[in-house]
């Protein structure tokens, strides 16, 4: 049946193959690294977390957690907080800044555009195949997190490292949604998209973490992501309204400025 | 067969950003179905602008155009329907075969008869095995204007089209033209090249500095272009008299030789051969390309 949105992101998933595979190698190598090395701390968690507690604490801001060694605070500060969100923003930033700009680039955007697709279709085509991307990665992250910590019997329930994994994958692409709406619309090139939307995630999480230390800067630090993402309470079972909420305004937001923006401006 | 217009455009104009100029001004023009409409002038015209335009890839300043009776703007996507496009510069997937890349233009926009692609194919010898960026221009050429016309459009808009393609493969392509008339098709052709334009097209538009200056008639044009004879005499060449015709130059001659160019009647030129005897007379076919650079020169502003 004649399809145009799943022809386009069949042909997006298709041509990024390898990209995934490497993502995925990569991905599977770091988590499982990371989890399966706590199987060594595990027995001495009380007796390093007594040490750590007794360090600044400004340290604990910057790893996002006073409580590193219990299973909980280690998958958060070793995994959670930091390490993934940098590697999912990375790649959705990346990802979402070339899947319109490359087209553009390369002048292929014509080919697809002379053709009976619609410039918001195409849009919604290219945002679902990062999505798509997003999800493969995610998933292999989960499984693989869950996989490591049932081997070191790490105690943390399955359910909530799926929900936490689910969550980071929202929280990393919300940058992406960002430079995605950047650059569709317009309003920067693809490098300033992508600069900016970084700008914003380790620009929040750098005020998120001092936010407590000095004092004046927690308003400013609500004002960015990263201020609600908080992956030890998502751990424990809680759910993040906050999160949520900032994820549904941006996401909506970026969507409709990307596709009002997209659909009128020049093709380069 | 009745010809209604395929394409439309009312004072048609177009700035990019802030710059000081118009990139096209105010262009009017029509082309009806089956007819081929050649869209000459020299590189930063406005040729491409025009194109680009038509196809909404880039937002009008002022004015208005229609497709097949579709409004390019507003009705963008059933514009879309009716057109198959060949840029100027043919950008492909080079990763993708020639095969897979059909195949998803095919996905995008469905043919009407599927045993016309593999027909195509095989008309342009196109090679769809290899990936695209190991091809050479001219077969990267050959998939352009096969992804261009595969879904046997009402209106193909091609952009210097015969680029970079062979003899051979520039008669299939002047071939495929004349099909695409006969199915009631309307070809709009952006070009430089002369000969190609005199090869195929019904009427020509001339745009400069994005202004449309003139619409001639291939037929018009051949009818005011000089035509040229290569005189051969028995005695002397009549040099005098030929010298003396109204609206004939002579441009080469020897003792018994001589080369004259005639605009307009030719009956001055006959009686004058009348008197003398005449061995061997041959007329040049008429090249169009002096009366196309009167046009780009600015000498003939309509």
């Amino acid at each position: 049946m004649h399809n145009p949105l799943i022809a386009i992101v069949k042909k997006e998933l298709n041509q990024r193959r390898l990209y995934m595979l490497w993502w995925s190698l990569g991905i599977l190598a770091l988590v499982a690294l990371t989890v399966l090395a706590y199987g060594s701390v595990k027995d001495q968690a009380d007796q390093l977390n007594k040490a750590f507690g007794s360090l600044s604490s400004s340290i604990s801001s910057f790893v996002g957690t006073s409580d590193m060694f219990t299973p909980v605070g280690y998958l958060n500060s070793q995994l959670f907080y930091i390490t993934l969100p940098i590697l999912f923003i990375i790649l959705s930033v990346t990802l979402t800044g070339g899947l319109v700009s490359k087209e553009e680039s390369h002048h292929t955007l014509e080919l697809l555009l002379a053709r009976p697709v619609g410039r918001s279709r195409l849009l919604l085509a290219k945002a679902l195949a990062a999505i798509s991307v997003m999800a493969v990665l995610g998933a292999v992250t989960a499984a693989v997190t869950i996989i490591c910590s049932e081997a070191i019997h790490i105690g943390v329930s399955n359910g909530y490292l799926l929900v936490t994994t689910f969550w980071m994958i929202l929280f990393a692409g919300a940058f992406g949604a960002i430079a995605f709406m950047l650059y569709a619309a317009s309003l920067t090139t693809r490098r300033i998209a992508a600069v900016v939307a970084i700008l914003l995630s380790f620009g929040g999480y750098i005020l998120t973490s001092i936010a407590g230390l000095v004092h004046g800067l927690s308003w400013a630090a609500k004002l960015f992501p990263y201020h609600y993402y908080d992956p030890g309470s998502m751990l424990r079972g809680k759910f993040p309204a906050g999160l949520a909420i900032y994820l549904a305004v941006i996401y909506t937001v970026s969507l409709v400025v990307a596709l009002l923006g997209f659909r009128r401006r020049d093709i380069n | 067969m009745e010809s209604t217009d395929a394409i439309v455009l009312s004072k048609l104009s177009k700035r990019y950003g802030r710059a000081p100029d118009l990139a096209l001004k105010e262009v009017s023009l029509k082309v009806t179905q089956a007819e081929v409409y050649g869209f000459l002038g020299a590189n930063g015209a406005g040729k491409s602008t025009a194109i680009r335009t038509l196809l909404n890839f880039i937002q009008p300043t002022g004015g208005s155009a229609t497709i097949m009776g579709y409004d390019i703007v507003r009705q963008s996507m059933e514009v879309k329907r009716h057109v198959g496009y060949l840029a100027g510069e043919v950008a492909l997937y080079g990763k993708m075969t020639g095969k897979e890349f059909l195949g998803y233009m095919a996905d995008l926009q469905p043919l009407k008869n599927k045993s016309y692609l593999p027909e195509l194919i095989k008309r342009f010898d196109a090679d769809v095995r290899k990936p695209l960026d190991t091809l050479s221009k001219g077969n990267r050429q050959k998939i352009g204007l096969i992804q261009a016309v595969m879904h046997e459009p009402e209106v193909l808009i091609l952009d210097e089209p015969t680029s970079g393609l062979d003899p051979l493969m520039q008669e299939e392509f002047f071939k495929l033209v004349r099909e695409a008339r006969e199915r009631n098709a309307c070809v709009f052709v952006s070009s430089h090249n002369f000969a190609e334009v005199q090869r195929m097209c019904d009427r020509v538009g001339f745009i400069r500095q994005g202004k449309l200056v003139a619409e001639q008639t291939l037929a018009d044009l051949a009818s005011k272009a000089a035509h040229t004879f290569t005189l051969t005499f028995a005695d002397h060449a009549p040099l005098a008299e030929l010298q003396k015709l109204p609206q004939a130059t002579v441009s080469a001659h020897d003792e018994h030789n001589a080369t004259v160019s005639v605009t307009g009647e030719l009956s001055p030129l006959f009686a004058v051969l009348g008197k003398h005897h005449v061995t061997r007379l041959h007329q040049q076919e008429v090249n169009l390309e002096e009366e196309f650079m009167q046009f780009y020169k600015g000498g003939r502003d309509a």
